[in-house]
Formats: structure tokens, C-alpha cells, sequence
């Protein structure tokens, strides 16, 4: 019977195709947006993680509150902050050439390009954690930069202090204790997927990552895996 | 050792796959006997109902009373008849539909049944072995005409349909309907002659019949085949059914199974090792 | 006291087990006394049902030849057990440790659900003693796709009772046995995967010759690709389900192991979850458009696979991929039981709502036919609990399964 009259097999093919070649894409975006860290405001618990291998690749420290652009901020007295470069970060980048801080009484805004480094010739900006006036520069970070760099004592590894009139409101946009050890281990997700395994060789090596590993990555455009993390795209 | 386990049972897997394969080869090569048939001519049928009665008589069945109120609405077979009358009326005249098994050529039930009990014979009845049934009514739900009925009520359940009185025909003897019908509105044969007795009464008699035969082509065709003078959705034949024999359905899903039994060990084989060689997380569950 | 070759005495073997015989909790409980009273009655009405015949005790009929103890204990509730599989793929052949913790249990759970599921099926069957005519051969019907998820449900609760089985032979510190079977486990997981993606398929497959019968917005002949990869996220919500409720009600038996990844290992899970209900939602929506089925949206059965849609599949992937994102333990179990729900529904649907939609009376189950399946299910949880009280599923496996190791 259907040979007497017009009949099109094939009629929703055309449709179907466009179906696969959408999800194709939007499965793509809603896999990045399944793995991006949500903001701060949820509970979080993290047991001692089982895959503890990641989070232990770079340091969060207990009463520190770190910014997703990776400076981290500790409270000093009053609402006087000091600012520093998280553990990743430093890594990421390794020794510096130059150190530019932000000026003393200068205004900083929360979220915008506040110091740079120097690396090989690149400038990399780094984005600033609170809303505030520099009072005070690390002044030895800024004359000895590869020293700097070099220290094994998160303490004395400040950049330089803010007063923060709002310091509340501030540090409610930051991250700290288990959601930082969520999001470090989240960016160290990130890392490794971009990487895709070629930090296997770091991690033989004692469990130690090189430091200026971005250049170990990306040779050519280790400044643009760089912002990438930094957020400073 | 593990690796011994794992290719026996996967060999005595692939070894009960055989005779699908090996009996599919066979059935193409040697047809066989043509089937048996049977042509029901809903123009000759007079509603008589004797078909009715000598059915539950040869099949010794509980007879009961048959009363004309029987034919005010629409019937069907049941665990206590296997076949029955059902009338149609419409502005010009009644038509008489008698309603039983189709005993498709390639019958779903059959298909459906895993014991062998629901089986197609050689020779075109569809019949119901007792002591093969497990009562899982499988043939129930695959039976795109709805024939086979369950006695619910039973502590050993039976399976009910018409079985075109294939014990009958084994002994030279034609169904109990075919011989009885006072009219011969019912007439037993080959299935290729009753065709060509079909289309030739719809040839002598164009007016009266419309130009279709029922079970001709229906559900991959049908050894139960019907004529009619009016369209047959006007006397409730579903007609919905496409040319395809339903087992035809399963053969995509049914073929696959080799195919994935053959192909997914390796592969889950490789990624495991592949897998291995990334972190040492596979080894180490291993291990544990 | 001796041992024979497989390290096994008999003697203290048998000791043993009548010294675990014994109730190792209160037994006047509430759940207790709720599960004696449902799976007494049901002890009577399965008499019933043998004596009279399944019409006494069930509403099937002519036109509804499968109701709930097809519908639901057997195809549901394989789907289910599909996280034994899923998991057993994600830790042995992937290799991903985190979720090691609770393989035991899913496999476990795995292995009662068929057991108890094929006893359900013996339930409805009419003939149940005939059910080995299939088994030993006098005649196999392999034309048939019953005789295939037949056949795959006896080998894979084989499988399933190897894998689990070094739990058994750890209880009993039968330590030579254990090491035998645990050199089985790999062989017996790809068998696995291999089994289930058949059955979990092969249980969709049943429906394919029922093709007028099933509304177009549920049949087509893709059916068993949507239940094989639903059975992945069905399988995995119950492991989130039950698995937060043993945490409660297991806690002492748990090993620190088990409690304390609890939390990522449920996260991780969520994430799965929302990214296979995603893929399924867009397999649902190519055959949508490929049967062109706008059409049918406009009437009840339209309405229905909406709300399966949007309110079962969307909803939760959504609800998934957020408690994910926010590491939110809460929202991850509400996202298990609404996909729950949505694949209760969802066989349902395929097995008894939209089957012969058109028909004048339609099915619904008995009072019977449901507590029927209420008591199988508490007695699952019943041998569920005796297991998990006494041997290392959820505990720590006994010292010397860790000097074995080398």
C-alpha cells in the first residue's frame, strides 16, 4: 500500500540532526557548568577526603580567607588585613623578576586588577581580594622578589596590609575553611584535566609539584593558563 | 584461574546462542509442507452459530444455552469458548464475523513463548502445550490480536485458544467449524489455493466484496483469512497491525545479544588496563 | 580439630553459624512488629494465591495479563539493582577508589533484590513449578526475549553471589576459599556489566511486540537503550537513598572507612546522576521528534509524559547538578528519590498505565497484589539486616584479609 502513494521515510531526519548537534554542544556547556564552583553561600562539609592526593598539592590554611583569583587574606587586629598569593598560585607562577604592589593610601576595589608580577619578561596581574586602603607594603617582597619566593613560611609571606572599613562584608564574598578545601580541590580538578596527565611526572617526583609548573604545561602560552586560573583573562 | 571461569562461561553462552543461528540457516533453505488454512466468508455466514457449538463439543467444553440477546453486543473468546459469532449491523445489512486464533505464520505468541509451549506447528495451527507452560502470559501480552485467555481462576491455570483442531487434522480430519458451517461459509485448504479462491470471488463478484483479503499480508499474514463486503474497520478487524510479523520486532534486540557478548569483555578488559596504567587506582582495588 | 584442604572445619564452621543465629538486637521493635505483621499476612494471601489461583488475589485480567508483580518487583525493582553494575564498573574497571567503600553493600543489595525479585516472579507465574523447563532444556525457547532475561537473571545473581561472596567466606574465616573467590572478582564484574547491560535492555525488550498495546509516547523500538541507561541512574539514586539511610541505621556497624566518605562519595554519585539523566532526557526528546509525537500531547497520556518528563527526569537532573555545585548532602538525596519516583513511574508507565490506554477498565492492583509486594520487599530488608549485622559488608573486613595482601 505505501508503494501507491507519497511517503517520506525520512521525514524527521533533518530535525533530528539539528537535536544531536545542540546537544552535542549544550552537553558541553552543561558539563562545564556541572564543574564550576558555585558561589559561597551553601554548607559544605568535606570528611578527610579519600582523595586526599589532590587537595594535598597545595596548601589551605586554617583562619586564611582566599579569593577565587587565589590572593588569600588573614585578619590581623581591628579591620586591618594583610594580603598575600595562595600556595597555588605561587606555584603556578614560580620565581618572580618583579614584584608590583599597589601604592601606599591607595584605594582598592574588591575583584579588580590590584598587584602584578613580573615573569620572563610577562606581566601577570593578579585580582584584589577586598574593598580598602593600603596601609601598609611588604617592602622586602618587592626588593627581593626571588627570595621571596623562595620562603617556606606562610607568615612572613605577606604582600601587603588593607584597612577594610566593611571587613564583614567582605569576607562574607571569600572563601574559607571547607568550602576553600571544596574549590582548591575543584581547581585542582581543573588542573589535571588540563592537563591531561602530564603532571604525572610531578607527582612521581615525591608528590611535589615544580615550581612554575604553568611554564612546564604550557611552554608557549603559560601566561594564558595562568589568567585562566587567576581569573585575569 | 579466574580467566579459565570467565572463557567456560562465556563459551557455554555462546554455545546456546547456536541453535538460533544454525535453525535460522535450515528454515531457509527447505520450505517444507505449505500450511494448512482456513478462508471465512462473512458474506455466506448466516449467523447460525453452529460453529459455536460443535467447537465446545469437540473440545469438550462445558455447552451452554445461546440466546439471540447473545449477539446485542460484541463478544470475546474466552478460558469457555474458543470461538464465537459476533454481529455488526449497519443502514443495509448484518454481517456475521466469526472471531477465533488467526494462527499467524509467524506468530508472536510463539515467538514469545520460552518453553516451547505456545509453538507453531509445520503444518499452520498455532497450538498450546500443557505440560511445557510456566503461566507467565507472555503469549498474552505479545499477541497483537489478543487471543490467548488465562483461566485466573485456576490452581493449574490453562492457557485457552483455538487450536484449528490440529489433533483433528492429524488424523486426516478437517476442524470441527469447517465441517459443520451449514452454509460453507468456513472452507479449510492451502493457504496459496484459499488465496486464490478468494481473489477469485472477489473477481466474479466485484460488488460484492471489497478488494482486500483479510490475513493476506495482516501482521506478516495470517493462516486464518477473511472476506468481506464491507471495509473491514467497519466490523472492528484491526487494521493497524502493518505487513511486518510481529517477531520481527524483537530480531533487532535479539540479534545484538551475541554481539554484545562478544564485544564488551574485551573492551571493559582494555579499559581496565588502560585504566591501570594512569593512576594506581586500579591495581590497588585490586589488590584490596 | 581439623581443617581440610580449603582451610574449612566443619565442626567450628557449624558452631559458628548457630552462635550467629542469634538476634543481635532487640526484637520488639517498631519496624520489627510492622514487618512481622506485613509478611505474615502476606505468608497467608501467597497460600490464597496458590490454592485459588492468581484471580483470587490479584486484579488481572484478559486485557492485563502483567500487573505490579511484573510492573513493579520485577522490572522495577531490577532497575534498581542496576547501581551493582554501574558501581562495579566506576571502582573495577575505571579504577575509581572512592567509591570502594560501598561496593560491598550495592553488590550485596544487588544480589537480594534479583534473589527476591526472581521469588516474585515465581509469585505471579501460573505455572511456577514448570519454571525449570526453560532451565534444563526439554525445550528452550530462543526466539524469545523472556528466555534471554531469564536465563541472564540465573547467571547474573551467579555473578553477583561471586563477587559478594568473600564477604561470606571472611565471616566465616574460611581463608583459603576467600582468596579463591577474590580472585574471581574481575572475571565475574565484566561478566556482570556484560549480563546486566543485557537484562536491563532485555526488560524493555519484553514490551517491543506489544506495539499497539503501549502508547507511541512510551513504545518505540528504542525501548531497551532507555531502560538500559535508565537502570544507571535508577541503580545509583538507590545507592544515594539507601545508602543514607544505612548510614543512620548502620552506624555501628560502619567502618570509618565508610562513614567518613559518605559525603563524597555522594557527591560523586549526584554528578553521575545529572549527567546521565541529561543524556536520557535528549534521548527521550530524539525519539519525541522522530515519531513526530506533538501530536499525542494534547490528551491525558500527553499530560502524563510531561510530568514524567520535566517533574521526574528534568527536575531531578537539575536539582542534581545544583546539589552538586553546592556540595548540598540534603538536595542530593531529595534529587535520589524524586528519579526514584520518576523511575517507579516510568516502568509503571511502559508496564501497566500506558498499556492499553484505550481499554475500557483499566488496571489498577489489588489491596493484595500490593501488600503482597510490601512483604517481599521487608523481608528483603530483613535478610538484608541479618547479613549486614554479622558479616564485613559495611564493616571492616577482619585482620587477616590484610596480611593476605602482598
Amino acid at each position: 500500500m505505501e508503494s501507491n502513494y507519497f511517503y517520506d521515510l525520512f521525514s524527521t531526519k533533518g530535525i533530528e540532526y539539528v537535536l544531536v548537534i545542540m546537544f552535542l554542544i549544550s552537553f558541553v556547556m552543561f558539563f562545564r557548568y556541572l564543574e564550576k564552583p558555585a558561589r559561597l553561600t551553601a554548607r559544605v562539609s568535606i570528611p578527610a577526603a579519600i582523595e586526599s592526593t589532590l587537595i594535598n598539592w597545595f596548601q589551605i590554611l586554617e583562619n586564611y580567607f582566599y579569593h577565587p583569583g587565589h590572593c588569600w587574606v588573614k585578619v590581623e587586629s581591628g579591620n586591618v588585613v594583610s594580603i598575600g598569593i595562595d600556595d597555588f598560585a605561587s606555584k603556578l607562577l614560580g620565581t618572580p623578576n618583579k614584584i608590583n604592589l599597589p601604592r601606599l593610601g591607595e584605594n582598592i576595589a574588591q575583584g579588580e586588577m590590584g598587584m602584578s608580577m613580573e615573569i620572563d619578561g610577562k606581566r601577570i596581574d593578579l585580582l584584589t581580594p577586598v574593598n580598602g586602603e593600603v596601609v601598609e607594603i611588604n617592602q622586602d617582597a618587592v626588593d627581593n622578589p626571588d627570595l621571596f619566593s623562595r620562603r617556606t613560611d606562610e607568615s612572613d609571606s605577606w604582600l601587603f596590609k588593607v584597612r577594610v572599613p566593611k571587613l564583614k562584608a567582605n569576607l562574607v564574598n571569600l572563601l574559607s575553611g571547607d568550602l576553600a578545601k571544596a574549590w582548591m580541590e575543584e581547581v585542582s580538578h581543573k588542573l589535571s584535566r588540563l592537563t591531561t596527565g602530564d603532571l604525572g611526572f610531578a607527582l612521581q617526583d615525591g608528590g611535589q609539584l615544580k615550581d612554575g609548573f604553568s611554564k612546564e604545561i604550557s611552554p608557549e602560552n603559560w601566561d594564558e593558563l595562568a589568567k585562566e586560573f587567576l581569573l585575569t583573562k | 584461574m579466574e580467566r579459565r571461569t570467565f572463557v567456560k562461561t562465556l563459551g557455554a553462552i555462546g554455545l546456546s546462542t547456536l541453535p538460533t543461528i544454525t535453525k535460522g540457516a535450515e528454515s531457509k533453505s527447505s520450505p517444507g509442507e505449505e500450511f494448512n488454512a482456513i478462508l471465512i466468508d462473512t458474506t455466506l455466514c448466516t449467523g447460525c452459530r453452529t460453529c459455536e457449538e460443535v467447537c465446545l463439543e469437540a473440545n469438550g467444553m462445558q455447552e451452554f444455552e445461546m440466546n439471540d440477546s447473545d449477539l446485542e453486543k460484541e463478544r470475546d473468546t474466552s478460558t469457555d469458548q474458543l470461538t464465537l459469532i459476533n454481529l455488526y449491523e449497519n443502514e443495509e445489512n448484518e454481517i456475521y464475523v466469526k472471531k477465533q486464533c488467526m494462527h499467524c505464520s509467524q506468530p508472536a505468541c510463539a515467538s514469545a513463548c520460552l518453553t516451547k509451549a505456545m509453538l507453531k506447528t509445520k503444518e499452520g495451527p498455532v497450538i498450546w502445550r500443557e505440560d511445557k507452560c510456566m503461566g507467565c502470559r507472555f503469549c498474552m501480552l505479545s499477541c497483537p490480536f489478543d487471543v490467548p485467555k488465562f483461566e485466573y481462576h485456576s490452581a493449574n491455570p490453562k492457557i485457552v485458544k483455538c487450536t484449528m483442531c490440529f489433533e483433528r487434522q492429524q488424523k486426516g480430519g478437517l476442524p470441527a467449524c469447517v465441517e459443520n458451517c451449514p452454509s460453507e461459509a468456513i472452507i479449510f485448504g492451502k493457504r496459496t489455493e484459499l488465496l486464490t479462491e478468494a481473489k477469485r470471488r472477489i473477481a466474479e463478484s466485484p460488488d460484492d466484496y471489497v478488494n482486500h483479503i483479510y490475513g493476506e499480508h495482516e501482521a506478516g499474514g495470517t493462516c486464518v483469512l477473511y472476506l468481506s463486503s464491507v471495509p473491514f474497520e467497519e466490523i472492528n478487524f484491526r487494521t493497524n497491525l502493518g505487513n511486518d510479523a510481529y517477531p520481527e520486532l524483537t530480531t533487532g534486540f535479539l540479534y545484538s545479544v551475541p554481539l554484545v557478548i562478544i564485544l564488551w569483555p574485551p573492551f571493559l578488559l582494555a579499559m581496565r588496563n588502560a585504566m591501570k596504567g594512569k593512576v594506581n587506582n586500579a591495581e590497588e582495588v585490586e589488590n584490596e | 580439630m581439623s581443617s581440610n584442604e580449603l582451610g574449612i572445619n566443619i565442626k567450628s564452621t557449624y558452631k559458628f553459624i548457630l552462635s550467629e543465629l542469634k538476634p543481635k538486637s532487640k526484637i520488639i521493635t517498631h519496624f520489627n512488629v510492622i514487618a512481622f505483621i506485613i509478611i505474615a499476612i502476606g505468608a497467608v494471601l501467597i497460600v490464597l494465591r496458590f490454592v485459588k489461583g492468581l484471580g483470587a488475589v490479584t486484579n488481572l485480567s484478559q486485557e492485563y495479563p502483567w500487573g505490579i508483580w511484573i510492573g513493579f518487583d520485577v522490572i522495577t525493582g531490577v532497575a534498581f539493582a542496576g547501581g551493582a553494575y554501574s558501581l562495579c564498573f566506576i571502582v573495577y574497571i575505571l579504577g575509581d577508589k572512592k567509591y570502594k567503600p560501598i561496593i560491598r553493600v550495592t553488590v550485596l543489595n544487588g544480589f537480594l533484590a534479583y534473589v527476591f525479585y526472581a521469588g516474585a516472579l515465581l509469585l505471579d507465574l501460573g505455572k511456577p513449578w514448570n519454571v525449570i523447563n526453560p532451565i534444563i532444556g526439554n525445550s528452550f525457547g530462543v526466539s524469545s526475549v523472556m528466555f534471554l532475561v531469564a536465563w541472564h537473571f540465573m547467571l547474573y545473581m551467579l555473578t553477583e553471589l561471586v563477587e559478594i561472596s568473600p564477604a561470606f567466606a571472611e565471616w566465616l574465616g574460611w581463608r583459603k576459599v576467600r582468596k579463591y573467590l577474590h580472585g574471581l572478582t574481575l572475571g565475574a564484574v565484566i561478566l556482570g556489566i556484560t549480563l546486566s547491560t543485557l537484562h536491563q535492555s532485555g526488560l524493555g525488550a519484553l514490551f517491543l511486540m506489544a506495539k499497539n498495546k503501549i502508547h507511541p509516547l512510551w513504545y518505540s523500538e528504542f525501548i531497551p537503550i532507555l531502560f538500559f541507561v535508565s537502570s544507571i541512574f535508577a541503580g545509583l539514586s538507590m545507592v544515594i537513598v539507601e545508602g543514607s539511610i544505612s548510614h543512620k541505621v548502620f552506624k555501628n556497624r560502619m567502618s570509618d572507612e565508610v562513614s567518613k566518605s559518605h559525603n563524597s562519595i555522594l557527591f560523586g554519585l549526584a554528578k553521575i546522576c545529572a549527567v546521565v539523566l541529561y543524556v536520557y532526557l535528549f534521548l527521550k526528546l530524539l525519539l519525541f521528534i522522530h515519531g513526530e509525537h506533538w501530536v499525542h500531547l494534547n490528551s491525558q497520556m500527553g499530560v502524563l509524559w510531561l510530568v514524567e518528563m520535566i517533574g521526574f527526569v528534568a527536575l531531578p537532573c537539575v536539582i542534581f547538578t545544583q546539589a552538586f555545585r553546592y556540595r548540598n548532602e540534603l538536595w542530593v538525596k531529595i534529587g535520589g528519590i524524586i528519579t526514584m519516583l520518576g523511575i517507579i513511574l516510568n516502568r509503571l508507565n511502559v508496564s501497566v498505565i500506558a498499556f492499553k490506554w484505550y481499554a475500557a477498565d483499566r488496571y489498577f492492583p489489588s489491596w493484595m497484589e500490593i501488600e503482597i509486594t510490601l512483604a517481599i520487599i521487608f523481608l528483603e530488608i530483613l535478610v538484608l539486616r541479618w547479613i549486614i549485622h554479622r558479616m564485613p559488608i559495611l564493616s571492616d573486613s577482619p585482620v587477616w584479609v590484610k596480611n593476605e595482601k602482598h
